[in-house]
């Protein structure tokens, strides 16, 4: 695809703005430049190509001029479908267009791609200053790893890496031999740990019924003990109870004759009691609370009487506190104003001294300077020097340059005019890039290869002999013949061996038959002596029946037997005599087939000697006689090899051709442009060229450095006149600054202006803090006199000598104000002690109240303490209720016919039963639960299901694991193993292209790239120009940026191959590049047909 | 399933879940190298026989009920080899990107 034109309709700061980009002429580099300063929009250019073609992303920061519905970007492409115009729009939706206006689908543009994404586009054919130092940090991070490295410049592959070691991490997890915990390891010992649990289940049936029949005996005996427990531990509470009731009997009985004397008393309840405990405790806490309130008034009263109050200075407060005021100044001012009257002298004399010194005449006011024009005459001091300097050293410079400009027109002289060789330094130019004399020698060097691979692979062909024509005229058999032979070969092998194997199976039939029929026994009895044997048997029966006697039984059993044994013989003759008709006839059916068997085996030998004759005749043919069809075969392979090694002979002799008609031609030009014969051949004439433009190259620039060395005289002569002009404006400045200084007229370069200044400095410092001190002392004086003025006013008002001491009268004052402030605090606090007092006499006679009435209620005479007469009250009630309470609770227990010493003895028996009773239904328990453990114990539950359910699901599991580890290794091992390949079957191609593209790019100061063994990998070195080999990672910043550049650049040739070509767009790539190898870059990137910056 | 929990005495002996993608995998690699990994290797015996190799390893280090993982002879055993490859290669080329993308 090619970029004709871009249109920034509305984008960014563009508006309406076109670059075209025009077809080069024929042969010309595909290549275009945008230059232009910071900010001018050229990042702006590639962020617009791909909106085009990718569309504007949703947020995009090249909105901040046209509003996003507006933005729109145009362009005229090129590609193998033709030419497109289209127009992208921001949109949600469909947002491409053509010249028209009409909707284009994306799949037009994604068709021009060939399917390559915005992604892919900005890593493969994009290059800028930030991806150029990743890639040169990339090669350190590769430590030269050959392949990383062209494959991270190529087709992206780099990234592999990371991912294929994660997965296989997460493959070693499930199984990695000699691993100690992995899964599979894990899930193996977890089987053997259910094995073991089920074999410690494992028990017989019978065991098992055993178990629950103790069981069930322990449930009896333990449920007859409980019973026996039982009925002991209900006679034992009988027998309690009945002896509890016994003392009971006693208790009410000493509480009648206790109550007796009290039962006039009235009921009385515990808050009663409650009641008049706080009564009592309220009026005690009453009159402790009057007593000490009343003495406490009574020293209020006294410390009132004994405050010293003063009625007489309290109207002078206001007086007196304006005279407090005026005494601190007082106060200062006596302790100051003696250091400031010397101090005052002191400055005095100073002044006076330095006028003199100086030879000026009092008042000093009247010679003090401002402070700011103190600090413009000192800048114009300073500036003075300056411009006198200046204009010292710019007359030095331009004298030296005046010299070194004579000195440059002596030794150059005039140079001759520069003579135009441009068209002879481009064709030079394009015959380096070019170098026909290398291709011809690389061409050269590929005929000889060629041809020595063509004589071996004529010679492998042995023992043929014969000339490559020889070869190509041979009659070979073509390969569906060879086919048709291999097919034959084991189609003839296979029916020959099949009917040898029917052959002799039929014959082995034949003879195990004919065998059998030999072995068949021949002593058969004849039906006489059958019946002969019959009627002997029949007789001696006869006569046994008549007799009945030892003899005439043991005749008739040796007559029996015999009939039977013949009776025998006779089924079984029959039997062999069927067994001999059936095989008689299975012997005429095996002949039969075995002479179809061996008319069968005839015509298999016959079909493969006919296939042995075909192919010997062809070998023979090519002089390969006895040679088999593998000979055969391998043979035409080699063939095949050699005849593809003529046909790269021929390939690689049309290239020599070419190669010397391309130096031919170039002499041809070079010769032209020199005004040569050609005669002389490419080099001569390359190095005259080369002479020439050094020549010129010299004149320019001798040329050039005269007219540097003149605009150097001209620039120094022109500072000298300003430095000049300098001097002159200062001295006017000084001038009109110095007006207002009279005593300052001494001439501008004298060098004691700058003393003569800071001594008038100092003289109106002076003069400023004289003038303070004496403001100061007057002050001080005035406030000193003002005080005794105010203090003698209060004096006479408090009829005291005007000249009293002031402090007595301060604080006179203060404790005048003090007693006046006592006084009111205490005949506040007597009022509010009075008021407490009149209250609490009224709660107390509200309690007293409240005591008589209860005294009232309980029946008190007035006789002994209330309190006392209410606990008895309360004593007659409690055991009223007592008394009460125990006739029901014997109402309910009837006594025992028993006396209490019989209770005892029954308690102690029924007891010891029950001790007995409770030990025999925890030992029955015992076994009970010792009996269920143990059947629980060998999977009377579902222990053995679950533990088989687990051991299956952990085994399915196991197998599903198992299964999909190996499919994920496998396809793991078979990616890692197609990556090698595929590298291996790319990286030739790269290596010597990027190799070919650093020469380039060093201008030759590096002869290529190699690869270099180490270890199981291989490194990339460079190749100096000056011998031996340097590492990647060894090499300079900036040659390494060319190194990443070089493998872009081969990287994208490679892409090349296997995708159309989109432009190619670099971006600030040169900042560390020097001119020479710049323009070795431009040129190599106009090979790629890129457009670009 | 629901309806399977309420009868006494089932057993459910394994629940397999076979899912697979709706349409063709994509990759984002290149085509050759594609092609390399799913038509040239899986006919190339040197790599077949270290699958095999792997894969006898790995058996003989199941428990012996599964030993018969991959079939009870050789012939059973590469075939296995060869649907195992595919459905390996098949899990991970749509798992693995480039810088290139798409």
């Amino acid at each position: 695809m090619r970029l004709d034109r871009l249109d920034l309709t509305r984008y960014g700061r563009f508006t309406d703005a076109r670059l075209d980009f025009p077809a080069p002429e024929s042969g010309a580099p595909d290549l275009h430049v945008i230059f232009g300063p910071n900010e001018a929009g050229k990042s702006t250019l590639f962020s617009a190509w791909l909106d085009l073609l990718y569309g504007v992303p949703l947020r995009t920061r090249y909105d901040f001029l046209h509003a996003g519905p507006t933005m729109q970007i145009g362009a005229r492409l090129t590609h193998a479908g033709g030419v497109l115009e289209a127009v992208r729009l921001k949109r949600n939706g469909p947002s491409l267009q053509d010249g028209t206006g009409q909707a284009l689908p994306e799949a037009v543009m994604q068709a021009a791609l060939a399917g390559l994404g915005r992604d892919g586009y900005a890593a493969m054919f994009s290059l800028d200053d930030d991806t150029l130092e990743l890639g040169g940090e990339s090669i350190l991070a590769s430590r030269g790893d050959l392949g990383e490295m062209l494959f991270a410049a190529s087709a992206g592959l780099a990234g592999l890496g990371p991912q294929l070691e994660g997965i296989r991490r997460d493959l070693d997890t499930f199984h990695k031999p000699r691993a100690r915990s992995s899964t599979l390891k894990l899930a193996k010992d977890r089987l053997q740990e259910l094995d073991r649990q089920r074999r410690d289940l494992d028990t017989t049936a019978g065991a098992a019924q055993k178990l629950q029949r103790d069981v069930t005996a322990a449930d009896k005996a333990w449920a007859t003990a409980r019973q026996l427990e039982t009925a002991a531990d209900a006679a034992l509470k009988t027998i309690a109870a009945a002896l509890a009731v016994l003392p009971q009997q006693a208790r009410l009985a000493r509480l009648q004759a206790e109550i007796a004397p009290l039962t006039d008393l009235p009921e009385a309840i515990e808050a009663d009691a409650r009641d008049l405990q706080g009564i009592e405790q309220a009026l005690r806490g009453l009159a402790g609370q009057t007593a000490t309130r009343a003495e406490a008034m009574a020293e209020l009263e006294r410390r009132r009487a004994a405050l010293p109050r003063d009625p007489v200075i309290l109207p002078l407060a206001e007086q007196i506190g304006a005279v407090a005021g005026l005494h601190p100044l007082h106060l200062a001012a006596l302790a100051d104003l003696p250091r400031r009257r010397d101090r005052l002298a002191e400055v005095v004399g100073d002044l006076t001294r330095r006028m003199q010194a100086l030879g000026l005449a009092a008042p000093a006011a009247d010679h003090t300077l401002a402070p700011s024009l103190i600090a413009r005459l000192r800048a114009l001091v300073a500036q003075r020097d300056v411009a006198m300097q200046a204009v010292t050293l710019t007359q030095v410079e331009a004298d030296k340059a005046e010299t070194r400009l004579t000195a440059a027109q002596e030794s150059l002289g005039d140079p001759a005019p520069v003579q135009d060789l441009q068209s002879l330094g481009h064709l030079v130019t394009r015959l380096r890039q070019t170098d026909p004399e290398l291709l011809r020698t690389r061409a050269a060097q590929d005929c000889a290869g060629r041809d020595a691979e063509l004589a071996a692979a004529l010679l492998a062909l042995a023992p043929w002999r014969g000339s490559a024509a020889d070869l190509m005229d041979l009659a070979a058999p073509p390969p569906w013949q060879i086919a048709a032979w291999e097919a034959g070969d084991l189609t003839t092998a296979r029916a020959l061996r099949e009917a040898q194997d029917a052959c002799d199976r039929r014959r082995a039939d034949l003879a195990s038959i004919q065998e059998a029929i030999h072995a068949d026994p021949t002593g058969t009895p004849s039906l006489t002596e059958a019946a002969l044997a019959r009627a002997r048997r029949e007789a001696a029966w006869a006569a046994h029946l008549a007799r009945l006697t030892q003899d005439t039984a043991a005749a008739f059993e040796t007559a029996l037997r015999l009939d039977d044994r013949i009776t025998l013989q006779l089924a079984e003759a029959m039997a062999a005599a069927q067994r001999a008709t059936e095989t008689a006839l299975e012997v005429a059916r095996i002949t039969a087939e075995v002479s179809q068997a061996e008319a069968a085996l005839q015509s298999a030998q016959a079909d493969r000697l006919a296939w042995e004759q075909a192919v010997a005749g062809c070998a023979a043919g090519l002089g390969l006689a006895g040679a088999g069809l593998a000979d055969l075969r391998g043979w035409l392979a080699l063939r095949d090899k050699a005849l593809a090694a003529l046909a790269a002979d021929d390939l690689a002799r049309s290239a020599l051709d070419r190669a010397k008609a391309a130096v031919a031609e170039a002499a041809g030009y070079l010769a032209t442009a020199l005004v040569l014969s050609s005669d002389r051949g490419l080099a001569l004439l390359m190095a005259e060229a080369q002479a020439r433009l050094d020549t010129a190259q010299q004149s320019e620039a001798a040329a050039r450095r005269l007219a540097e060395l003149r605009a150097d005289v001209k620039e120094r002569k022109a500072s000298l006149t300003e430095a000049a002009k300098a001097l002159t404006d200062w001295r006017q400045d000084w001038q009109a600054a110095r007006t207002g200084a009279a005593l300052l007229a001494v001439p501008d370069a004298d060098a004691g202006l700058a003393t003569l200044l800071d001594d008038l400095d100092h003289l109106t410092r002076q003069e400023s803090e004289r003038a303070e001190l004496a403001d100061r002392i007057a002050k001080m004086e005035d406030n000193s006199r003002a005080f005794h003025a105010a203090a003698a006013k209060v004096n006479v008002a408090l009829s005291l000598p005007e000249v009293s001491t002031w402090s007595g009268i301060s604080d006179r004052l203060s404790l005048a104000e003090q007693a006046e402030r006592d006084h009111a605090n205490i005949t506040a606090d007597l009022a509010r002690d009075l008021a407490a007092q009149t209250a609490d006499q009224a709660k107390a006679d509200r309690l007293s109240a409240s005591r008589s009435a209860l005294g009232d209620r309980l029946g008190w005479t007035g006789q002994g303490e209330l309190a006392d007469h209410l606990a008895t009250c309360l004593r007659a009630s409690r055991l009223r209720r007592d008394i009460t309470e125990l006739v029901a609770e014997l109402a309910a227990h009837p006594a025992s016919d028993q006396d209490e010493k019989g209770l005892e003895a029954e308690a102690t028996r029924l007891q010891d039963a029950l001790t007995l009773a409770r030990s025999d239904a925890e030992a029955r328990f015992a076994d009970l639960a010792e009996a269920g453990r143990a059947l629980a114990a060998i999977g009377g539950d579902d222990a053995v299901a679950r533990l088989t359910a687990e051991r299956a699901n952990l085994l399915n599991t196991l197998q599903d694991q198992a299964r999909d580890h190996l499919a994920k290794r496998f396809g793991l091992m078979a990616f890692e193993q197609g990556l090698r390949r595929y590298r291996d079957g790319h990286r030739s191609g790269m290596l010597a292209r990027a190799s070919d593209a650093f020469r380039h790019l060093t201008c030759g100061e590096y002869t290529g790239l190699a690869a270099q063994p180490e270890g199981t990998t291989e490194v990339l070195v460079a190749l100096p120009g000056k011998g031996g080999s340097k590492l990647a990672t060894d090499l300079s910043k900036g040659t390494r940026f060319q190194l990443y550049l070089a493998l872009r650049i081969a990287g994208y040739h490679e892409l090349a191959k296997s995708r159309p070509p989109v432009p190619f767009i670099a971006d600030d790539i040169m900042e560390t590049f020097d001119d020479a190898r710049a323009a070795q870059a431009f040129a190599l990137l106009g090979t790629c047909r890129a457009a670009g910056k | 399933m629901a309806t399977a929990e309420g009868l006494a005495g089932l057993w459910i002996d394994k629940v397999e879940n076979r899912t697979s993608a709706t349409g063709a995998a994509q990759t984002r690699l290149p085509a050759d190298l594609v092609a390399i990994v799913t038509a040239d290797l899986p006919s190339d015996p040197a790599l077949m026989a270290a699958l095999t190799d792997l894969a006898r390893d790995l058996v003989q280090d199941l428990p012996s009920e599964l030993r018969n993982l991959l079939g009870d002879d050789e012939d059973a055993l590469r075939s296995h080899c060869v649907a195992l490859l595919t459905e390996g290669t098949t899990w991970l080329l749509p798992r693995l990107t480039t810088d290139e993308g798409t």
